[in-house]
């Protein structure tokens, strides 16, 4: 076909250019050829899962960072769920100590009940071996007219009922909650409870912040509104099914 | 030392055990004609280095994808060219000015470097005047060294179809040559 001359006018190639690519391909080779080869991946793939890792990472990272301030509404009770390790406040009554006043003298429980602003029943069924503790409680007075009642067990099982006016948020970790109802009102049963702590000054009044963490064993809350007044019954430990404390608490009446 | 000519002993040609190409010697064999087959479809050397450059980045990324079951590993490669070379026009759709044509000195002794860049600028003129395909087809065979069955395998043409354009463009570009000469 006489085309030499298409074969002769080629150009070569550079030798540095050939050594510069050569190079440039062999490092490529050593950044790469460990982790590929390694993990059964390819470079591109490799990359992609990284990629993926690193958006898990921040993904859940966004998410935790969401659920330190979440509220969500449950009949009139708000619940704020935060992390399972926080900072915890609690605000401490003390007595001043030039107060003159003495502190409430304890009276019988009956008579606690009848001092009551709202109508409060006493709950017509208990668990199995629970009753009711009739030592002399601290009289309900204004402003929240709170009461403690307890009832025990042989072997020192106790269930507390805690009323109080007001309405505090619930601080409790995202899957530590769930809703139910209480004679129809909506209620919040809670496992688990951030610890208790003292005040660092034995006695003395004021706000403390603690770094607590939440303890799943801690018991059940089983809170509930009723005529403006919060209601709360606890255990102190896993003694007590969920279904058992709903009951006492439903034969306490409904609004 | 000449990596065309001399493979050395440590880099990419230092391949795992599942890669079925050597690397060394494909490097070696195929990387003047990667660079010829730009050469005469760009017309510019430094285009060329770039492309070819290009073409083997995208061939060591992708390596894994090679399957030596569908054909041989320069059929792939020029495949590879090919995307890329259609990558630079859909970029750069103006041709090369004619003073830059072969403006790049390749290494060697000097009196050969003169007359086969002086024979790479007049070729480079002639090739300009051909269409994209028939400068494609003389870049697939001329620089690129492929047999007519390669070519007709990578571009979908039949084997005696490459060889009658072949035969005719050759024809057209020896005319134009020994004018020139």
């Amino acid at each position: 076909m006489r085309d030499e001359f298409l074969y002769a006018a080629a150009p070569a190639v550079r030798e540095r250019f050939a050594d510069e690519l050569y190079e440039s391909l062999s490092r490529r080779r050593r950044t790469f050829a460990g982790l590929p080869i390694w993990i059964g991946f390819n470079r591109k793939t490799t990359i992609y899962a990284l990629s993926a890792v690193l958006v898990a990472v921040l993904a859940v990272a966004c998410a935790r960072e969401l659920f330190k301030q979440r509220y969500v509404q449950v009949g009139d009770i708000w619940v704020l769920e935060v992390a399972p390790q926080t900072v915890q406040r609690m605000e401490f009554f003390g007595r001043p100590a030039n107060a003159l006043s003495l502190p409430p003298r304890p009276i019988p429980v009956a008579e606690a009940v009848e001092m009551l602003p709202y109508e409060f029943h006493l709950p017509e069924w208990v668990p199995q071996g629970y009753s009711l503790v009739e030592d002399e409680v601290t009289p309900p007075i204004a402003p929240m007219w709170m009461i403690n009642l307890n009832w025990a067990k042989e072997r020192g099982e106790v269930i507390f009922l805690w009323i109080h006016e007001g309405d505090a948020e619930i601080r409790v970790p995202p899957d530590m909650w769930k809703e139910t109802r209480v004679n129809g009102a909506a209620a919040v049963l809670i496992r688990g409870r951030f610890p208790f702590f003292p005040h660092p000054t034995p006695g003395a009044a004021g706000p403390v912040e603690r770094e607590v963490r939440w303890d799943e064993d801690a018991g059940l809350t089983l809170e509930w509104e009723q005529g403006g007044f919060r209601f709360q019954l606890m255990t102190f430990g896993d003694y007590l099914a969920e279904e058992d404390l709903i009951r006492m608490a439903e034969s306490m009446g409904g609004p | 030392m000449n990596r065309v000519r001399e493979a050395p002993r440590r880099g990419i040609g230092a391949a795992s055990a599942e890669e079925s190409v050597d690397w060394e010697s494909a490097y070696r064999d195929l990387l003047p004609k990667v660079y010829r087959f730009f050469a005469y479809r760009v017309g510019d050397a430094q285009i060329a280095e770039d492309l070819t450059s290009a073409t083997f980045e995208r061939a060591w990324k992708g390596r894994r994808r090679y399957d030596q079951d569908l054909g041989a590993f320069e059929g792939w490669l020029f495949g590879i060219a090919r995307n890329v070379a259609a990558d630079h026009f859909r970029r750069h759709r103006t041709w090369l000015p004619l003073d830059r044509v072969a403006s790049q000195a390749a290494d060697g002794p000097l009196e050969d470097l003169v007359e086969r860049n002086t024979d790479f600028a007049r070729l480079s003129t002639l090739l300009v005047g051909l269409s994209p395909r028939e400068r494609e087809l003389v870049s697939l065979k001329y620089g690129g060294r492929l047999t007519n069955r390669a070519i007709a395998r990578l571009i979908g043409l039949s084997e005696s179809n490459v060889g009658t354009i072949l035969h005719r463009i050759v024809g057209r570009l020896r005319d134009r040559w020994e004018e020139k000469r």
